[in-house]
């Protein structure tokens, strides 16, 4: 009897339930990012934040970023006065106000963590991404800054101030400093945090809230979690990598696909504040998080949202509180069911880190094993980047040189690698079968 | 805000009662440059897309693009209303979730549809390579179809030089046709292999359901070796309709 087939096998997305581009995907390989478009990671650090690597200098950055696929990425850190003076000094001013760096295009971004009490003396504490139209702009947020933390001590600086004062300062130093709330969902540093943040936009920022128009979703979740949330469909989800160190495993590991007009800062605006030419996103499985179930790290215990309820989220070995994950967070905040898509929004795409699944495929448990980087380096020579080999590259293709790894990054387009869930900052495992993999710890 | 005039609200009625043979529900985008969809029917077998240049359109009036989320039953109760010489004014206010729909003839009738949440999730139309492409009549071909479905539940398409066959056999017996330029049913015939054959088989009810297209003036049908078939249907008033169709894997 024959097989009836499906257009999943050649079309590569799927609009069964709202999974985005990631369920059903490609046996050809893409056809979603084409030759003009821009993958963009707005947030990563340089060697200047702590517990980064030596390696994030511009160089380093720069070098895997293409190797990546990366064509404009965030300056990070853009607010340390080291950081800065590298920047003004190697950066080359292309002209509407964006810099490039051996034909990497660059656009300034800093993190800031903000630390401050409620009215009711209750401690909080978000990040926030901040991009800047110039190196110029965010040496004079600097100048306005250094009063709230010190801006030299670490790359990600400490600001002892909230929200709508930030808001307000930056806006007085150039509206079109855009303030992105960073990784919404972390548990400990977010505007959602489940220990230290709010439950609205509006909460956190007060009536500055109008002048916040995209959050960045954070490994943990993906844009389905967020559209759960109603009041979430003003804003544009966007994805990064919030990289540490210059590995391609770590830099772009999620990603922005953006259609810009023109590769200037006006441009870059039109995404950021209106989400015109944001073409998509590309996201790891969120149980890839470190924090997407609630869990309890020291006893290396972990469970769904409804579980974790059931036992008032109290850790069933010592009886201390779980850290409360992502998804049972989310669903916390959501006033719709899971599979809901507001209209208008762009669809994503399911990734992981080729190095990843590389690994997974040999019999090599580190990503600089010899094995590990040889396939790399065939595959990113013959396809010219990461992407392009995870999005791209036909199955058939692949299957002549590593089937395993074909079937692996088909399973991966497909959306349905297995993956067991990360809680309480232990990322998720990979699942093949009887064995599993975990990536590296940043 | 949507302001469009379409001066022929039939071949609109013909389209969607189309495109509702395999989805239920569509996400019409409206920008400034037309009106487009794109959807998998529920089985992910088959794939519609359809796209109207706005010079189809008397006037066309997109102040703010938009996809519209729309359930067909409802839109297509409505189209049926429509009679020969009914203009269908199209009107769409972001602050209502609803499409206006006018005929305008001699007497001006308006109906409101009310819209549902269904996002813009289009898929990509993939990017294959065909073999082989013929022009044919739309009518020949939804009514040879329907012959491989006396029986048989799949077809066969199968390209020689010189002639495109459509056959199927099963255990009550077997059926073939055979369309060739010299008989008028096809327009045009390329095909781009030096293979002797290049074959591909559907099954025989989504293939009614990509043939049931009124209206048509031309169907363009194009395949590969097992490979999904396309067919892009020519509408008056520039309407372009594209079916794809996943094949079934009995040529491997």
């Amino acid at each position: 009897m024959s097989k009836q087939k499906s257009l999943d096998d050649y079309v590569g997305v799927s609009t069964r339930g709202t999974r985005g581009l990631g369920e059903g995907y490609a046996e050809q390989g893409g056809g979603f990012i084409q030759e003009d478009d821009y993958i963009v990671d707005l947030h990563l650090h340089s060697r200047y934040s702590r517990a980064t690597s030596e390696f994030m200098n511009l160089q380093g950055i720069t070098r895997n970023s293409k190797l990546k696929g990366l064509r404009l990425i965030g300056s990070g850190d853009a607010l340390h006065p080291a950081w800065l003076k590298e920047l003004k000094a190697s950066l080359k001013h292309v002209g509407g106000e964006l810099y490039e760096y051996e034909d990497v295009l660059v656009v300034p971004t800093a993190e800031v963590s903000t630390v401050f009490s409620d009215d009711a003396g209750v401690t909080h504490k978000v990040h926030h991404l901040l991009v800047f139209p110039a190196i110029s702009s965010a040496e004079a947020l600097a100048e306005k800054l250094g009063r709230y933390g010190d801006l030299a001590s670490d790359g990600r600086p400490t600001l002892n101030v909230d929200p709508p004062t930030l808001v307000d300062e930056v806006q007085s130093v150039d509206p079109h400093i855009e303030v992105i709330p960073a990784h919404v969902w972390t548990p400990w540093f977010s505007l959602f945090g489940s220990n230290s943040g709010f439950n609205s936009v509006e909460e956190c920022y007060a009536d500055r809230s109008d002048l916040i128009h995209s959050l960045e979703t954070g490994l943990s979740s993906d844009p389905e979690m967020n559209w759960m949330i109603s009041r979430l469909d003003r804003f544009n989800l966007l994805s990064n990598s919030d990289a540490h160190s210059h590995h391609p495993w770590r830099l772009g590991r999620e990603a922005n696909v953006f259609t810009l007009k023109q590769a200037d800062y006006e441009h870059l605006l039109d995404v950021l504040v209106r989400g015109e030419g944001l073409k998509l996103t590309l996201e790891v499985p969120p149980e890839f998080g470190k924090y997407h179930w609630t869990g309890h790290r020291s006893c290396g215990v972990s469970m769904p949202p409804e579980e974790a309820l059931k036992r008032g989220n109290v850790c069933p070995v010592c009886g201390r509180r779980m850290t409360v994950g992502v998804e049972q967070r989310v669903y916390e905040l959501a006033d719709r069911p899971r599979g809901s898509k507001p209209n208008g929004k762009p669809p994503f795409i399911r990734v992981l880190p080729l190095h990843e699944l590389i690994m997974a495929t040999t019999s090599s448990n580190t990503y600089t094993s010899k094995r590990v980087r040889d396939i790399y380096q065939v595959l990113t020579a013959k396809y010219g980047n990461e992407y392009r080999v995870l999005l791209d590259a036909p199955i058939s293709e692949l299957e002549a040189f590593n089937p395993q790894l074909a079937r692996l990054i088909k399973d991966m387009r497909s959306n349905r690698l297995r993956v067991e869930p990360g809680y309480d900052g232990v990322y998720g495992k990979l699942i093949l079968g009887d064995t599993s993999f975990s990536p590296e710890a940043d | 805000m949507i302001e469009a005039v379409f001066p022929q609200a039939k071949e609109w009625g013909a389209l969607f009662s189309s495109v509702s043979k395999i989805v239920d529900e569509i996400s019409v985008s409206f920008k400034k440059e037309g009106v487009s969809a794109r959807a998998m029917d529920n089985a992910h077998l088959s794939m519609v897309d359809f796209y109207i240049p706005k010079n189809a359109f008397e006037t066309y009036t997109v102040i703010e693009e938009a996809n519209l989320g729309i359930k067909l039953d409802d839109l297509n109760s409505v189209l049926k209303r429509a009679t020969k010489n009914d203009k269908l004014r199209l009107s769409f206010d972001p602050s209502e979730n609803s499409l206006v729909l006018a005929f305008i003839s001699q007497i001006k009738r308006e109906f409101v549809v009310n819209l549902i949440e269904l996002g813009s999730n289009t898929p990509p139309m993939p990017n294959l390579s065909y073999e082989v492409t013929a022009i044919a009549d739309p009518t020949a071909l939804k009514e040879a179809v329907k012959d491989v479905g006396v029986v048989s539940d799949f077809a066969t398409f199968e390209a020689e030089p010189n002639a495109l066959y459509i056959k199927s056999k099963s255990s009550r017996g077997s059926v073939s046709l055979e369309f060739t330029k010299e008989s008028g049913y096809l327009l045009d015939y390329q095909v781009k292999s030096d293979k002797k054959k290049i074959r591909a088989s559907y099954g025989i009810k989504y293939l009614e359901y990509i043939t049931s297209v009124d209206e048509a003036v031309s169907v363009s049908i194009s395949f590969s070796n097992s490979a999904p078939l396309k067919l892009e249907y020519q509408i008056p008033g520039d309407i372009k309709l594209s079916f794809l169709l996943a094949p079934r894997a009995d040529d491997e």
